[in-house]
């Protein structure tokens, strides 16, 4: 039969209600509900502050805690999840087991959101009845310690992935970067130049290939704390949060590492121009990405060629047109979302095209210029007077029209269509989730965003580590080399805050088998998403157990188990069906109703 | 006072006369893998000390289910039983409760329909050409298979949810057009068995009255539960003398069969047949569906080394005693029926079709082809061996 | 029903529901004070035996409020609290219940307005259904709610 544990139904519970500066108290009757919540035997002592969260507040807690009347503290004030840690954190200064700390809601859930002052009063006092009687059956528990493995696994030798292993690598730690292609560098490594923008003079554009990534490329290869595992893709991974066992399918074999972080950084792919047809690519030499365009200026500065014509290989191109947003902000064909980088770039490339060929024409055409780089005014001001065109309208189609490419489009600020003869059309694509990136992020229960990039748990506060997994770079989303280098910076220091500590401490609120009561008929294995579940053979008998490392604590094995054999710590069936009860109003259970 | 209590139960069951001899236990199903379980170990412990409270938490006197094996191999008939169901009674009323399989989902819906006052819909099953009337001197009772179907939705070769209407089209076949009342609730039998005597009553008063106000003489049951809480329970606990008697749809089948009402049609089948506790040891209905089943051309009928008195229990009753050590008896029974060489197991009870296919589903621990028999209702069947009506 | 409101047993997951609940009430979005916030990890976490037992204790209604379908932070929990609502649905019609008195909101942790208005428009429903045939009736148990 299922019990709250050694120190559950013995206990005084002791209740602060909150008026929250006054807030609280416009709304409910407060001193009615300490009335009504004082006489209740269960109840040590109701008080009333003005600010718990604040400072005298915690003092307050903390004084009264160390009175001993009540062995378990309800708070009756604002939401848990923000200022409720303050306050459980106070008290668990003052000795509170933070396990044995409840707090309802009477704010946002009572205050706030029914005019009726009486009936959120007689709202305010089920709550905080039914919280008493969860908080009768609450256990003190303490947190499960997890080591962390000190070695890290980057998924991808990008420009973000080789950030963050020698980050890694630096403080101490070592880092093993699985590489899917033959080469690091990743997409960075095919560009020519690269713009950061506030560098405004085409004379010193960073060649960031030369000057940066190939040092830093090389760096990688050298450091001793960093292996490099190319042509390797991920096959298997067990295990759990801080000690993961991934087994990487390598050129010589099978290889498993055993990590205690990941940081995903496969990147991006580049959009497939071929998929908007009307654009011709694939089916006019003279229509290219900007990719193809930057092999082109490659070669032009390393070889000593000439700017020409792909068709034909030996004339100038005298007319050139940028089509943005190839693939990006078209919900039809392409991506809905803007990829964040092709302005500045384009326009790079628009500028460089004037400088090796001034008496080409340069026109960009765009919907919106949209640079989230400092500088960016200041690169589009220079480009104008450089003679780059800007024109805005999206081209409808590329065609060929007696021997010669033409370009359709509308431009809007004037107001009339154009059918434009040109020699070359650069295709600017965005850029979309990695192939296979879906299938890390499933494996490692990271979700994805509205556009299929990895979600960050807060988009406000990157790398808020989510079992030991860290995502950095353009597999969280479009961006540029200097963001994607202070993502990876950023999940590499998480990373090692964790490696550093060698251990981490996870709820004790996951699930528990009652062995006698299992049965062994694996459905939670089934069930549960995690592969934290499994049935083995135990003293000759089936029964389930659980990985404390891979656990989440979601509930829903216990609830797909017909006989009860699992339970949630802290999250029990008695002290959910004790708070219905008096949520509804009941005094005790119904007579012959099961546990 | 808890002393006083132990004894009258200890002298209603004649379990004074109990001599330890230990037939009882080299019988029962449970003891096959359950540790220390005995039956007369929980007869000595209650004469031992006889405390309501003390017994009312041990183990055993919740995870046995009442199979009734060992009543009927006792030689001084101690009814065992009775016994476990009054001391839970007992127990219950100090709010001493099992863990009920499916979270108590069931026993909650029974206590809501015995303490609601509530406009059901049961006979969602009754369509052409089902005949059945609102008042009649036979009622056809059509419990909760179809509710538990429900529940059970997700699990695949259940048929249960087919009963009421097999069985009506049984009867129908036969030229009898039973009565059925939208206002009946479930029996209670599971209410009654973790000793929940207060809601139980309240299904019996509404029981008796909705079959009273049809008028029935003879309430036919296809489920072996309802018929035995009918039968011995109800009249226990009613507050009247029963208008009614209650009795098996098989036993009407077999009557039927011999004058000739009911003919079957050639039915190339290899079936064993399950003795479901509340029907053969507890109402002692053995030969009934042996003889329906004789009577359909062409089928085969091999039965289980465990039959009759000796048939083996599905291992769970009430919802309470469903783990892992059940779950080897269920094991056992399967590897048993699958022996005979049969296509199918049939059995009346909703409940041990449930609970030996919910093993069969199982992760488990032998070889699947040894356990792969499935489990088929009684009713369900014969209606669909039915001869073609000209 | 709690003076003319009906009671309202709202399960809310810790992710999506829970927070949606607590931006209504940031934005002071009024919903009738019948409805009681039950916190879960995750709907996947709610047993259908817990549905039946807030019917069993009188709640005129309740409501499963989780992560969008494609959404759930625990990858598939809401998927399972579908499907036991469906299952639960004809069981409550059967029962006489009424299949009304169950409902499941899928629902972003940022859409206070769609909560607050699902939570008035079951209000308004369970109204027009009338309240639980069960009613609340102070049933005296064996023992206290301490000590299991």
């Amino acid at each position: 039969m299922e019990n709250g544990g050694s120190s559950a139904g013995k206990g005084r519970v002791g209740v602060h209600l909150c008026t929250c500066r006054g807030e609280v108290a416009r709304h409910l009757d407060l001193d009615r509900l300490a009335a009504e919540l004082t006489v209740d035997p269960a109840v040590a002592y109701v008080k009333i502050d003005s600010e718990l969260c604040a400072p005298s507040g915690q003092e307050e807690l903390q004084k009264t805690h160390r009175e001993g009347r009540a062995d378990r503290v309800l708070v009756g004030a604002c939401t848990p999840n923000i200022q409720g840690l303050i306050m459980r954190s106070a008290l668990e200064g003052a000795g509170l087991n933070k396990y044995l700390y409840e707090q309802v809601n009477l704010r946002e859930l009572c205050a706030w959101v029914h005019a009726d002052r009486e009936a959120a009063t007689d709202k305010a006092v089920r709550l905080m009845r039914a919280a008493i009687a969860r908080a009768l059956m609450l256990e003190a528990l303490e947190d499960i310690e997890l080591k962390v493995v000190p070695e890290a696994l980057v998924i991808g030798g990008g420009v973000a992935g080789m950030q963050a292993a020698l980050e890694i690598a630096s403080r101490g730690f070592t880092a093993h970067i699985a590489e899917r292609t033959g080469a690091l560098g990743g997409r960075a490594y095919k560009l020519s130049v690269t713009f950061p923008t506030h560098n405004c003079g085409i004379c010193c554009m960073q060649y960031c290939r030369e000057c940066v990534l190939t040092p830093k490329v090389e760096d990688v290869m050298q450091n001793p704390r960093i292996k490099v595992h190319l042509n390797s893709e991920i096959e298997a991974m067990e295990g759990g949060f801080g000690d993961r066992r991934v087994v990487l399918k390598t050129p010589s074999g099978r290889e498993e590492l055993r990590v205690g972080t990941i940081v995903v950084a496969c990147g991006s792919d580049v959009f497939d121009a071929a998929r908007i047809q009307e654009y011709g690519f694939g089916l006019h030499k003279d229509v290219v990405t900007t990719m193809d365009l930057e092999r082109m200026l490659e070669q032009e500065r390393e070889i000593g060629g000439r700017f020409v014509k792909p068709s034909d290989g030996k004339s100038t191109p005298r007319t050139v047109n940028f089509i943005q947003c190839v693939g990006s902000r078209d919900r039809v064909k392409g991506n809905l979302h803007c990829s964040l980088v092709c302005c500045t770039y384009a326009i790079g490339q628009a500028r460089e095209i004037k400088k090796l060929s001034p008496t080409t024409e340069v026109y960009v055409h765009y919907i919106d210029l949209r640079g989230p780089y400092r500088g960016f005014e200041e690169f589009c001001e220079q480009a104008k007077s450089e003679g780059v065109l800007f024109v805005r309208g999206r081209v409808a189609e590329v065609r060929e029209k007696k021997g010669r490419l033409h370009i359709l489009f509308e431009d809007t600020d004037l107001g009339r269509t154009v059918d434009m003869p040109t020699d070359l059309v650069v295709l600017a694509v965005g850029q979309e989730p990695a192939r296979g990136s879906d299938g890390i992020a499933r494996m490692l229960h990271l979700q994805l965003d509205q556009d299929r990039f990895i979600k960050d748990l807060n988009p406000n506060f990157p790398s808020e580590y989510r079992r030991g997994v860290f995502v950095a770079g353009c597999a969280e989303g479009p961006k540029g080399i200097r963001y994607s280098i202070e993502d990876a910076k950023t999940a590499a220091a998480a990373a090692s805050d964790l490696m550093a500590a060698g251990k981490i401490k996870k709820t004790r609120a996951i699930a528990v088998v009652d062995e006698a009561r299992c049965r062994g008929c694996g459905k939670c294995e089934e069930a549960c998403e995690y592969q934290a579940a499994r049935v083995v053979e135990k003293n000759g008998r089936r029964v389930s157990v659980r990985d404390e490392a891979r656990c989440e604590g979601c509930g829903v094995c216990a609830a797909q188990c017909c006989n009860r054999a699992i339970s949630i710590k802290h999250n029990t069936r008695p002290q959910m069906e004790a708070l219905m009860r008096q949520l509804l109003g009941r005094k005790g259970k119904a007579r012959g109703e099961g546990a | 006072m808890s002393e006083k209590i132990v004894k009258r139960i200890i002298q209603d069951t004649h379990a004074f006369d109990c001599v330890e001899c230990g037939k009882c236990t080299s019988v029962c199903p449970m003891t096959r893998h359950k540790k220390d379980f005995a039956p007369r170990l929980i007869v000595v412990k209650a004469m031992d000390s006889p405390s309501v409270e003390k017994l009312a938490r041990e183990r055993d006197l919740w995870a046995c289910t009442t199979c009734g094996t060992c009543s009927a191999m006792c030689p001084y008939k101690v009814d065992y039983t009775e016994f476990i169901r009054a001391l839970r009674a007992e127990g219950a009323l100090m709010d001493v409760t099992p863990d009920c399989s499916q979270g108590g989902l069931l026993h909650s819906m029974m206590r809501i329909m015995a303490k609601g006052e509530l406009v059901q819909d049961r006979l969602g099953w009754v369509k052409p050409p089902i005949k059945v009337a609102q008042k009649g001197d036979i009622y056809y009772f059509t419990g909760c298979s179809r509710h538990m179907a429900q529940v059970f939705t997700d699990r695949k070769g259940i048929d249960i949810g087919q009963v009421p209407e097999a069985a009506v089209r049984i009867m129908n076949a036969a030229g009898v057009v039973p009565a059925v009342s939208n206002d009946e609730v479930c029996c209670g039998h599971d209410l009654n068995w973790v000793g929940d005597e207060d809601n139980f009553a309240l299904l019996v008063d509404k029981n008796v009255e909705a079959i009273r106000a049809t008028g029935a003489r003879t309430v036919v049951f296809s489920c072996p539960e309802g018929l035995r809480t009918f039968s011995k329970d109800y009249p226990l606990v009613a507050e009247c003398d029963l208008p009614f008697r209650a009795v098996h749809l098989s036993e009407l089948m077999a009557q039927w069969v011999k004058e000739g009402k009911l003919r079957f049609r050639e039915t190339k089948k290899k079936v064993t047949y399950h003795d479901a506790c509340r029907l053969g040891r507890h109402m002692g209905v053995y030969d009934p569906p042996r003889d329906v089943l004789r009577a359909i051309p062409g089928l085969e009928l091999a039965e289980m080394e465990n039959n009759r008195e000796k048939c083996l229990c599905c291992g769970v009753s009430g919802w309470i005693s469903c783990d892992a050590d059940t779950k080897l008896l269920q094991m056992d029974k399967l590897m048993e029926a699958k022996r005979t060489g049969a296509e199918a197991m049939l059995t009346f009870c909703p409940k041990c079709q449930l609970h030996l296919n919910c093993a069969r589903a199982d992760n488990v621990p032998v070889e699947r082809a040894l356990i792969d028999i499935p489990v088929q209702d009684f009713t369900v069947f014969a209606a669909n061996c039915l001869e073609e009506t000209k | 029903m709690a003076g003319n409101e009906p009671s309202i047993i709202a399960f809310t997951c810790a992710w999506c529901g829970y927070p949606s609940a607590v931006l209504a009430g940031v934005n002071r979005i009024e919903y009738p004070p019948g409805v009681n916030i039950v916190r879960v990890m995750c709907t996947g976490m709610i047993e259908p035996a817990y549905i039946m037992r807030a019917l069993e204790y009188g709640a005129d209604g309740v409501v499963v409020v989780g992560c969008l379908m494609e959404n759930c932070h625990y990858m598939v929990g809401n998927k399972r609290a579908q499907e036991r609502a469906e299952m639960l649905r004809p069981l409550l019609d059967m029962m006489g219940l009424g299949a009304g008195r169950l409902r499941t909101e899928w629902i972003n942790a940022s859409e206070r307005v769609r909560f607050a208005a699902a939570m008035k428009d079951f209000s308004a429903a369970l109204k027009e259904m009338g309240p639980n045939p069960l009613g609340r009736c102070d049933d005296d148990a064996g023992g206290g709610e301490a000590g299991q």
